[in-house]
């Protein structure tokens, strides 16, 4: 059966639970809800996870969340997430915010302009293109023969990992290179590693991640979850900003390949 | 009943020393975990959904003009962060294999069977998602989704009819 119509929806089951409705509202949803057993049992298990967060889940996930909040209110790691994407996104967001007086256009959060933001780690990918450097961030054009190199802040995470998928499903392990696991970076603000990597001719996007952790991640579960974003093609690579690994931070960063 | 304009919900039990950070989680965390349980249906995986749509509540919410705004606000961002986590399983490719049998009939009597929706919304094109699952598997009507999304009534009625016309594809092929 479906909700339409007949039910309460699950915004006004959460409103009523979370005491939001209005009298007038709470009144007709109680009065549905004498007879409506299916809305009942709804009421009954958001109540009762809404008992399970506060008794549970709130003690448990506070201290992690208020340690993030906290991380992410650092002015450095702006400039170290770089990528400007994410600077954009929050003003655009600011901005929205200010048209938010009635009637309420409600701001356009972007989907996941703060997933980058785990942890406190960073990376820059500095890029020799045309005869000039500059700073690749999303969405960056780069031609066959430009070198990239990559500098990081492991900010106390011992273990990096740096690999990318490109529009051909390619998958490569760039640090260590073509490594089985994450290799040790020493601690500082910006740690080059070494060496630099000369891009092929394949075209099309390229989503570099570097997963920052306290023990070496073996590198095949890495490259498993790349080759799975590969196989989604261009949108996919577009889209995906973490890996589904055990890494304490990730990064990540998309460039274009395009014919010189 | 669908939809429903709201109030400022009550305030949540605190200590006097709590901070702002504190309160919200208290006043919001249970209402965005319960979204989470449901629509992503791990309870681990909503705590983890919770967390992360708290972090982008927080970051805004302090420039939202009342709390009134602010559920809707949160609601919204909880929906689309988990509707983003059941988009990223759907790259597991034994997703569609775990549809449950057909229902049978057509389009229509396909999306009337709510779990058998959630499971087709995984499959849909982007810019239908949202909107399917809050019709479909939420059960709100137009006009609140056009509220919750901040969007016109004409881009959810076609986006509604898109989501239908997809079902029926889909209804086709699997006979």
């Amino acid at each position: 059966m479906t909700a339409k119509d007949t039910h309460l929806s699950a915004f006004v089951v959460d409103a009523l639970v979370s005491g939001a409705l209005t009298s007038v509202e709470r009144e007709a949803a109680e009065r549905h809800l004498e007879g409506c057993t299916r809305c009942s049992d709804d009421v009954a298990a958001v109540r009762a996870l809404h008992e399970k967060f506060t008794a549970d889940v709130l003690p448990r996930t506070l201290p992690n969340v208020r340690a993030r909040v906290a991380s992410s209110r650092r002015p450095a790691m702006v400039r170290w997430i770089g990528v400007g994407v994410a600077g954009l996104a929050a003003a655009a967001a600011i901005a929205l915010v200010l048209h938010f007086k009635a009637p309420p256009a409600k701001p356009d959060v972007p989907e996941e302009p703060y997933l980058a933001i785990k942890g406190s780690a960073g990376m820059k990918i500095v890029a020799q293109h045309a005869g000039t450097q500059l700073e690749v961030v999303d969405g960056v054009k780069l031609a066959k023969g430009d070198a990239i190199r990559f500098v990081v802040d492991p900010n106390g995470l011992p273990y990096l990992l740096v690999a990318s998928v490109d529009g051909d499903g390619q998958v490569t392990v760039y640090f260590p290179a073509g490594g089985k696991e994450s290799g040790r970076v020493e601690d500082g603000r910006k740690v080059e590693l070494p060496g630099s990597i000369v891009l092929d001719d394949a075209r099309g996007p390229e989503r570099v991640f570097a997963l920052f952790s306290k023990e070496p991640l073996a590198a095949g579960p890495v490259t498993t979850a790349l080759l799975a974003i590969g196989a989604g093609g261009r949108d996919e690579i577009l889209r995906a900003r973490t890996l589904p690994v055990p890494a304490e931070a990730q990064r990540s960063i998309v460039f274009d390949k395009v014919s010189p | 009943m669908n939809g429903g304009s709201i109030m400022t919900p009550p305030p949540a039990p605190r200590v006097v020393q709590d901070d702002r950070l504190t309160e919200l989680y208290r006043t919001y965390g249970p209402v965005i975990y319960a979204r989470c349980v449901r629509l992503l249906g791990e309870p681990v995986a909503a705590e983890d959904a919770t967390q992360e749509t708290f972090l982008r509540v927080h970051r805004h919410l302090a420039a939202a003009p009342s709390a009134s705004e602010a559920l809707l606000w949160i609601y919204r961002i909880a929906t689309n962060y988990c509707l983003n986590e059941v988009r990223n399983r759907k790259r597991r490719p034994d997703l569609l294999r775990e549809l449950p049998e057909l229902p049978t009939g057509d389009s229509e009597d396909l999306l009337a069977d709510r779990d058998f929706a959630a499971r087709l919304v995984a499959e849909a094109p982007e810019n239908l998602r949202v909107v399917a699952w809050l019709h479909h598997v939420d059960g709100m009507d137009q006009g609140a989704i056009a509220e919750l999304e901040g969007i016109s009534r004409r881009t959810v009625v076609t986006r509604i009819a898109d989501f239908a016309a997809y079902a029926a594809r889909f209804a086709k092929r699997s006979q």
